[in-house]
Formats: structure tokens, C-alpha cells, sequence
């Protein structure tokens, strides 16, 4: 595949996302306004209004209502797109299942932001990680370029015959939604032949079905096991997405997870979204006094990367794994999934909760932590307050 | 690395002042971030923006909390925010104001609200001081050159408005003065 030199801009994250959904060519928009999303609707119907993207954006009274519409438009054999946050998430998740159970392909960028209460509209990964069971791929970004690639790719993934899932890409509300750096976007061009129309129809409408009717026990229980397996499926899928986006793009894509120093690593910290950022520069400063190491970004939360988590940390010495997402009598979310990855090997797993409702989480903090986890003094679980 | 950090008031221009900066490093080549600050905005109540420059990929996405560069659209803010907190020894403080004090050993000061008021840049009462600042700073710290923030104005006001604000980025290019 021919590499093509992209163009440069400078975009905040709401307007590289908005970017990226006008190159993909979705046909049905429905997006209702809530911070920190709402930029991105409004350059979207730019867009539309100018005619550089000639979709339908309707206009609707929530964000259950911009869901179910899409939904109707993905079932008819349209590309579909909705963009939400926090309490518009949480409006949204009765057709976020009815989506996800009935398999429609569907791409939903959600900008992570806390939810009440207390209120807040700052930052944290609680919306977008409460919704982990609506057979949804979950992804997130790191960074604003990683915002916009996602989005493109998940398009492609949504769609891939072997998944037809909906996909949801996740990036930090403010910090990167509404901060501006510098993105390299591809030629229209290029995404055109990356991501093809839609090829397939969910219904033939010359002999015409109900979609999402009563399932006598027999059938909903075997379709969830469908739903299940295609999930399972879709991990390949995206990783094949990913290596022939970074051939196009010329950009690493990782994989499911994104190894930044991991391998030879004795102690690896694993985080997810903007925040990775922060704990890279943790993890540089700590090398550079010669400790040994690293960081593990997941980048896909849905299908959860089980078998790559395992094989990068089975041998370490100790893990330190960030969440700013909590399950209360639980624990932290993602650090229960990487202790279920490691089932069975010794290596004790620590969890440092923090920047809930937009708390600032500096680099220092985490190099603190991932200290204290070496010297044997870090608890088990650590609230940075 | 380059930290700036930027204060003003609802109305300035303060994020577009951080969006420009950040642009234009980028048109130059270089990585660049705008962070802009969001409580409970409105006309006339203090806002922040923080602005990083960088030859390198930035992967922080932590606020600043030792900048480079303190930039205060607005003197009555030294009093209420104290925003030299935390700036690095040896950084620069840059005010709009045309009775500068002593705040810091390296001041600078330009008189942006009479640079924009001379030119109608006004809005609802305020004075859209924010191009006027980046001449300012674009001269003080030379971190982009003033012709390719001419260009990213040019590009986010087309037109009469694009050209006011050119001509305010230049006067406060040239007025900016350091305190003796």
C-alpha cells in the first residue's frame, strides 16, 4: 500500500474527530448538544450546511432520540454517526443496548466527562466506562491525532463483515476535546478507498422482517451467544485494521495495546486515554535514572485485550494500574480486567484511582506510585485526592 | 519546551489568543498545544488558556504549573489571581497595561486595550485585545514569527476584521516595551 504524505492542521479534538466523520461520509447525523461535545456538533453542521458533507443531520430532543434514529437509518443501509457525553450517555444507554443487541453497525464519539452527581463537566472516564456490557467495541485516545485516527478506523471496523458491531470511540472531555495540537489528516482520497460504502444490508426490504422483536428464550440466548462470539472475532479484524491504516497513514498503530518500553520492563504501569501521555513522561524520567520500567496503553477496551496484557506483564515484578473510572464495592475498572488477565500468575497488580471530575493527574504523581511500587511501599489501592 | 501560561477576561480573546500561538508553531513546523480553561464563563470573569511549543511530539496533557511565560490581558487580575504563581526564575511576565509596575524583574507591558480601542476591535464594550498581545508576544519571546501569525489571523478573520486585527498584532509588536 502507498503511503501519502497527510496535511497538517492544527485542530482541537472536537473539530478533528468532526474532521475525520466528514471523510468517512456518514449518510444519517443525529447528534444532540451537551459539553464538551458540542463543538464537534457544531462544525458537523458546518459541514452539512455547506454541503462538504452531504448527510442528514437530524434534528432531534435527546440523545435517545439521536440513537434510535441513527439506529432506524443504520438498519435501512445508511453510515450513521452520533456523538454524546456524561448524562447524554447515560439518556442514550436504553437504545445503546437495543443497538448493540441487534448487531447495527453504528460509530458514537463520546467525550469523556464525569457524571453527577456531585455535577461536573470536566473530564473523567466514569460515562463512557459504565457502558462496557452494551456489546459495544470500545476504543480510546491518547491524544487528538489519535481521536481522529480511531474515528476513521472505526468506521472500517464497525462495518467489517466478520463484526457488525457498533463502535465507540472515547476521548477526554477538554483535554483533548477542546485542546488544540497538531494532527496530520489524510487526503480524502485515501479514506475513500480505506473505508468503502457500506456493502451490506441488514434487511432486504423486498421481503421485509421485524428487527428487535420478543425472543422466546431459546433465541435470545443464542443470539447474545452470536453477539459474543462476534465480539471475540472483531479483535483480529481490528487489528488488521489497524496495520493497514498505518501502512496507509504511515503512522504506528499499535494493537489492541500499545507497548511504550513494556518489554523488557520489571514494573509497567497501564492506563488508557489522555492521561498515557503523562505516564509516558513518568516512565522516560524513570529510565533515565536507570529503573526499569514501562508503559502499557489500551487502546481497545472492547473486546478486551486479555491474552496481549497477559503476555506483557506475566513476568514483571509489579503492576500499577491507573483508573478514572470506579466501580464502587468494586474497585477501579480497568484494574480488574488486568487482574483477570493475569489469573493464575503471581504478580501483584496495584491501582492508583485518580482524576475523577477533572482532577489534574501530573506525571510526578505516577512516578511517585510507580517508586513507592518498586520500594514496596505503595498500597494496594491509591486515590490521588 | 515552552509553557505560556495566558489571563484575561471573558471577552479578550484569551483562547483565541492560545489558538493562534498554537497554530501558527505548527504552521512553522513545530508541536504546539492550546489547553484552554472552562468554569463558569461569561464577559468580564477571569479565563485561562495554557499554551505549550515544542520541537518535539508534547505527549503532557497536564495543566502548566511552572510557566515559561505569564501573559495578563488584564492588570486588575494581578491582584485577584496572583498569576505568577509558580513561573519559572528567569521567565517573563507580559501585561497589558499603560501604567506598568514592577510585578516581576523581567516585565514587559504593552498597551493593547488603546491599540484595540484606537481600531474599533470592540465588542459588546470590550476591547478585543487578544491580536494586539500576540504581537506582543510574538516580539518578547520570539517563539513564532509574526508573518505567520499574520497569516493564521488572516485565515480565522477573513476580511476588513482580519485586516483591523493584523494591524493591532503589528502596533503591539512594535509598542511592547520592557520595564527598566
Amino acid at each position: 500500500m502507498q503511503v501519502t504524505k497527510g496535511v497538517v492542521k492544527a485542530l482541537v479534538g472536537n473539530h478533528a474527530v468532526a474532521y475525520a466523520v466528514k471523510q468517512a461520509k456518514p449518510q444519517v447525523l443525529a447528534v444532540y448538544p451537551i459539553t464538551p461535545q458540542t463543538t464537534m456538533l457544531e462544525k458537523l453542521s458546518e459541514y452539512v450546511d455547506r454541503g462538504e458533507l452531504k448527510a442528514r443531520m437530524i434534528r432531534v430532543e435527546s440523545e435517545h432520540s439521536a440513537l434510535a434514529s441513527i439506529y432506524g437509518a443504520a438498519v435501512a443501509g445508511a453510515r450513521v454517526f452520533t456523538a454524546t457525553a456524561s448524562q447524554g450517555l447515560l439518556y442514550m444507554t436504553e437504545m445503546l443496548y437495543w443497538a448493540g443487541g441487534q448487531r447495527v453497525p453504528i460509530v458514537a464519539a463520546v467525550a469523556t466527562r464525569a457524571l453527577a452527581s456531585p455535577w461536573s463537566i470536566l473530564d473523567d472516564h466514569q460515562d463512557f466506562m459504565s457502558k462496557r456490557d452494551a456489546i459495544w467495541i470500545q476504543m480510546m485516545a491518547e491524544n487528538v491525532q489519535e481521536a481522529y485516527d480511531l474515528t476513521i478506523q472505526a468506521f472500517r471496523i464497525s462495518e467489517h463483515e466478520n463484526v457488525v458491531l457498533p463502535v465507540m470511540m472515547g476521548f477526554d472531555g477538554f483535554i483533548l476535546t477542546h485542546t488544540m495540537e497538531r494532527v496530520e489528516v489524510l487526503h480524502d482520497s485515501v479514506v475513500d478507498s480505506f473505508i468503502p460504502p457500506r456493502k451490506f444490508n441488514l434487511v432486504d426490504f423486498t421481503d421485509p422482517v421485524g428487527v428487535g422483536p420478543v425472543a422466546p428464550p431459546e433465541d435470545y440466548i443464542r443470539i447474545r451467544f452470536e453477539a459474543k462470539k462476534a465480539m471475540e472475532r472483531s479483535k483480529r479484524v481490528i487489528k488488521e485494521i489497524f496495520r493497514e491504516y498505518e501502512d496507509i497513514s504511515g503512522r504506528p498503530q499499535h494493537g489492541l495495546v500499545e507497548c511504550f518500553m513494556c518489554r523488557d520492563a520489571d514494573y509497567v504501569v497501564v492506563s488508557m486515554g489522555a492521561w498515557s501521555g503523562d505516564a509516558r513522561v513518568a516512565v522516560k524520567r524513570l529510565r533515565e535514572r536507570g529503573a526499569k520500567v514501562g508503559l502499557l496503553k489500551v487502546r481497545v477496551f472492547r473486546p478486551f485485550p486479555f491474552e496481549e496484557v497477559r503476555d506483557y506483564l506475566r513476568d514483571c515484578k509489579g503492576v500499577l494500574v491507573m483508573d478514572r473510572a470506579y466501580s464502587f464495592g468494586s474497585g477501579g475498572i480497568l484494574v480488574n480486567e488486568v487482574k483477570v488477565s493475569l489469573y493464575g500468575h503471581d504478580v501483584p497488580v496495584h491501582s492508583l484511582v485518580g482524576g475523577l471530575g477533572g482532577m489534574d493527574v501530573r506525571p510526578l504523581h505516577i512516578q511517585t506510585a510507580l517508586e513507592n511500587l518498586m520500594e514496596g511501599k505503595l498500597e494496594e489501592e491509591r486515590w490521588l485526592l | 519546551m515552552i509553557e505560556i501560561s495566558l489571563k484575561g477576561r471573558g471577552g479578550q480573546g484569551v483562547v483565541t489568543a492560545g489558538e493562534i500561538m498554537a497554530k501558527a508553531a505548527i504552521v512553522e513546523g513545530k508541536y504546539a498545544q492550546s489547553i484552554p480553561f472552562f468554569g463558569g464563563e461569561r464577559r468580564g470573569a477571569p479565563v485561562s488558556c495554557e499554551v505549550r511549543i515544542s520541537d518535539q511530539p508534547i505527549s503532557l496533557h497536564r495543566r502548566v504549573y511552572n510557566p515559561d511565560v505569564v501573559t495578563v490581558f488584564d492588570a486588575t487580575l494581578m491582584d485577584l489571581l496572583n498569576p505568577l504563581t509558580g513561573i519559572k526564575e528567569g521567565g517573563i511576565l507580559l501585561i497589558n497595561t499603560d501604567n506598568p509596575r514592577r510585578y516581576w524583574n523581567r516585565t514587559y507591558y504593552v498597551d493593547a486595550t488603546g491599540i484595540a480601542r484606537s481600531l474599533g476591535l470592540n465588542i459588546a464594550g470590550w476591547a478585543v485585545v487578544n491580536t494586539a498581545m500576540v504581537g506582543a508576544l510574538s516580539s518578547v519571546t520570539k517563539l513564532v514569527d509574526i508573518g505567520t501569525a499574520e497569516d493564521v489571523v488572516k485565515e480565522e478573520f477573513p476580511g476588513k476584521l482580519g485586516e483591523l486585527n493584523v494591524e493591532a498584532m503589528y502596533l503591539g509588536f512594535k509598542e511592547v516595551r520592557a520595564l527598566d
